[in-house]
């Protein structure tokens, strides 16, 4: 497999363009960014994407929303759930989203996103 | 000194006076009892009710049936002589006592004229004609000397008899008078409320007999009955003076009636203190008073009318009616349509009205009051649910601001470290002063997070820097007109700095203003507090923004009036009570 195309989910532009650099640097091919829910889904459509980063807390729904009509999709993307606060915050929803996992945004890095994608898989 | 010792003193005084008086002259003892029982009932009456007359009448219409006791071969001349002149002094004291019964004021111009035209007869009759007589006139050999008081000279003693002798002659006009005054007390009785009537009865049942004996005892002596028929005139003196003994103690028996139905005030006063809806004290009004037809309508400000416990109109006064009007502060408060028969139950009406005036004041406190708690509940579940929102918000602010710039940063540090290890230093080196640009943008936001929850120059140093730092952060150019330059109390400084931080926010967000001003001032106790802008107006005051300042203001006892009247800017004016 060659390197994951990653699309990012969220609403603050400061955290997409740090870890654009981020996952950049690290050799991942981000193909594309969204603001909101609903935005992202098109862009799944549209650019078909190996992986979606996703930020829980969006402003027009929220990531476990997002991430459950992404399931979905024919050939629906792995999805990573991602947010500035941690998973005690999210115990039950967690446990029934169709998400590959969930990182804190503070714990991004390519090791863990590569970790849990392989785990699925 | 005590009213009931006077009044004993005075009572032993007038029964040793009549006992000398009835000893030194020749009357019977009942014309002896006679003055003493009227001063007696006068006295009672008097010791009950001070400030009605009826007290002070029977006691001078006491005094006026002593003259009787006068006439007599012991009395010294000069008593001799008041004995003659004042003889008919009972007269106009009794029509004065029957017509202002119970209240003891003649209320009617015809009562007070009635009273004068009696004591003009008494003048005219006896007083003025006995001033000038010389007793050898008389050929009476009982009388003392120097009857002629006024030594008058036979010209003018030939003029006071002309007018003597112009006046008609007491029968014909006494007798006219006393049957007039009978029937008076036969029709005010009749026409009484029920009440009234009650109190008059045992008056009317004594006086009647007592003023048809009188007029009876005056046409026997004018037809000289005592000469032709000794027994009926002698048995028409004895009705007329035990009739006249009788009407003082019917007159006391009377009275008495009144103020038991006046100590029922007392039963008014505490029901209506109990429950004080408009138709209880209705219908306990009318009960005490006896009068059915009675309805009370209390003043409506907004509809400028008084209203029945329905909400009807207070109907008018019907004939026999008369309304009574209340007043609390000047302001009108109730009316009370009844009999005008109460007006002459002396105080019993303002008795009941200054119990309804009190039943209605409770009223409208417990109403004002239950407003207030209301107001207080709602406003106290307003604050809960600002703090609730407040504390959302500031998650929010910290999520959205301060929290994701340093996630940022956290990666952009790891990568910086990740440039390192590969020993890319120029990019590192890039990386670590973006880094650092970005914690101090990120500090800056928690500093304006910070001094949003509170302002810690405010605690520090007080009101003036407070809002000097915050007018220089405003997104409006602010002229701070006056601050008062002391410290204020901790929780009244933050009251106002709030309303003035909410009121420039406001100014700024929603008025698109371009100049706002504001001036702190401390005036007799309470700070005032005043922001005013120069934007499109039309604030919403039951906005959340400007309820939860009301809210806050309230909660330390003050007021917040929003003025914002559309195109013409708006005012927000706080005033906070504050005694340090």
């Amino acid at each position: 497999m060659g390197a994951a195309r990653i699309l990012i989910v969220d609403d603050h532009v400061l955290f997409r363009s740090s870890v654009r650099r981020m996952l950049e640097s690290q050799g991942f091919v981000v193909i594309g960014e969204s603001g909101d829910g609903s935005s992202a889904i098109t862009a799944v459509r549209t650019l078909r994407p190996d992986v979606v980063l996703l930020d829980v807390q969006l402003p027009d729904m929220n990531g476990f929303e997002v991430a459950r009509q992404l399931a979905e999709e024919p050939d629906a993307p792995a999805v990573i759930l991602t947010s500035i606060r941690d998973a005690s915050d999210y115990r039950t929803r967690l446990i029934g989203t169709p998400a590959r996992g969930f990182i804190p945004k503070a714990e991004l890095s390519e090791s863990r996103i590569t970790a849990l994608l392989a785990r699925a898989q | 000194m005590n009213r009931r010792v006077v009044g004993v003193v005075v009572a032993v005084a007038g029964a040793v006076v009549c006992v000398l008086l009835w000893r030194a002259g020749q009357a019977s003892w009942q014309w002896g009892l006679l003055p003493w029982l009227y001063l007696v009932a006068g006295l009672i009456a008097w010791d009950r009710q001070p400030r009605n007359r009826t007290g002070v009448l029977l006691m001078l219409t006491g005094v006026a049936y002593l003259m009787f006791l006068f006439e007599g071969p012991h009395v010294p001349p000069l008593l001799w002589t008041i004995g003659v002149a004042f003889e008919l002094a009972y007269l106009p004291a009794l029509v004065a006592v029957l017509l202002s019964f119970p209240g003891g004021r003649l209320t009617r111009r015809w009562e007070q004229c009635a009273v004068l035209a009696a004591v003009v007869a008494m003048l005219c009759w006896t007083t003025i004609p006995i001033l000038g007589t010389d007793p050898s006139d008389l050929g009476c050999s009982d009388c003392p000397p120097g009857l002629n008081l006024v030594h008058a000279s036979p010209d003018v003693v030939s003029r006071l008899d002309r007018i003597y002798a112009a006046f008609p002659g007491r029968v014909y006009l006494m007798v006219p008078m006393l049957v007039g005054l009978a029937v008076v007390c036969v029709v005010r009785w009749w026409r009484a409320s029920r009440p009234l009537r009650r109190i008059s009865g045992p008056v009317l049942v004594a006086a009647v007999p007592l003023l048809l004996a009188l007029s009876a005892q005056m046409i026997a002596n004018s037809l000289k009955l005592y000469d032709t028929h000794p027994d009926v005139s002698h048995a028409i003196n004895l009705v007329a003076m035990y009739a006249g003994l009788v009407h003082p103690v019917a007159i006391l028996i009377g009275l008495s009636l009144g103020w038991a139905r006046q100590a029922r005030i007392g039963e008014l006063v505490t029901e209506l203190a109990e429950h004080s809806g408009l138709d209880l004290v209705e219908r306990t009004m009318a009960r005490v008073l006896g009068d059915p037809c009675l309805a009370i309508g209390r003043w409506d400000p907004s509809a400028r009318r008084y209203l029945i416990s329905t909400g009807a109109d207070l109907p008018d006064a019907g004939s026999a009616q008369s309304t009574t009007y209340l007043e609390h502060d000047g302001r009108p408060m109730v009316a009370v349509v009844h009999d005008r028969a109460l007006l002459d139950g002396g105080e019993l009406l303002s008795s009941a009205g200054a119990a309804v005036r009190m039943a209605i004041d409770n009223d409208r406190l417990r109403a004002e009051l239950s407003t207030q708690l209301a107001e207080v509940r709602a406003s106290r579940s307003r604050i809960v649910v600002a703090a609730d929102n407040e504390r959302r918000r500031l998650e929010r602010d910290l999520h959205d601001g301060a929290q994701q710039r340093l996630v940022s940063l956290a990666l952009d540090a790891r990568m910086a470290a990740a440039k390192l290890e590969a020993g890319d230093d120029p990019a590192a080196a890039d990386s670590v002063a973006a880094i650092a640009d970005g914690l101090t943008t990120a500090l800056a936001e928690l500093r304006e997070l910070a001094r949003g929850i509170h302002p810690s120059i405010l605690v520090d140093e007080g009101l003036v820097s407070a809002l000097r730092s915050l007018s220089e952060r405003s997104a409006v150019p602010v002229r701070l007109l006056a601050v008062p330059p002391g410290r204020i109390e901790p929780a009244i400084e933050a009251v106002a700095y709030f309303v003035i931080s909410e009121a420039l926010a406001n100014a700024a967000k929603h008025a698109s203003a371009e100049e706002v001003s504001v001036a702190v001032r401390r005036v007799d106790g309470r700070v005032l507090v005043e922001i005013r802008d120069d934007g499109k107006g039309g604030a919403d005051p039951e906005g959340s923004g400007l309820r939860g300042l009301a809210d806050r203001v309230a909660a330390v006892d003050g007021r917040l009036r929003v003025d914002s009247p559309p195109g013409r800017g708006t005012v927000v004016f706080a005033e906070i009570p504050c005694v340090s």
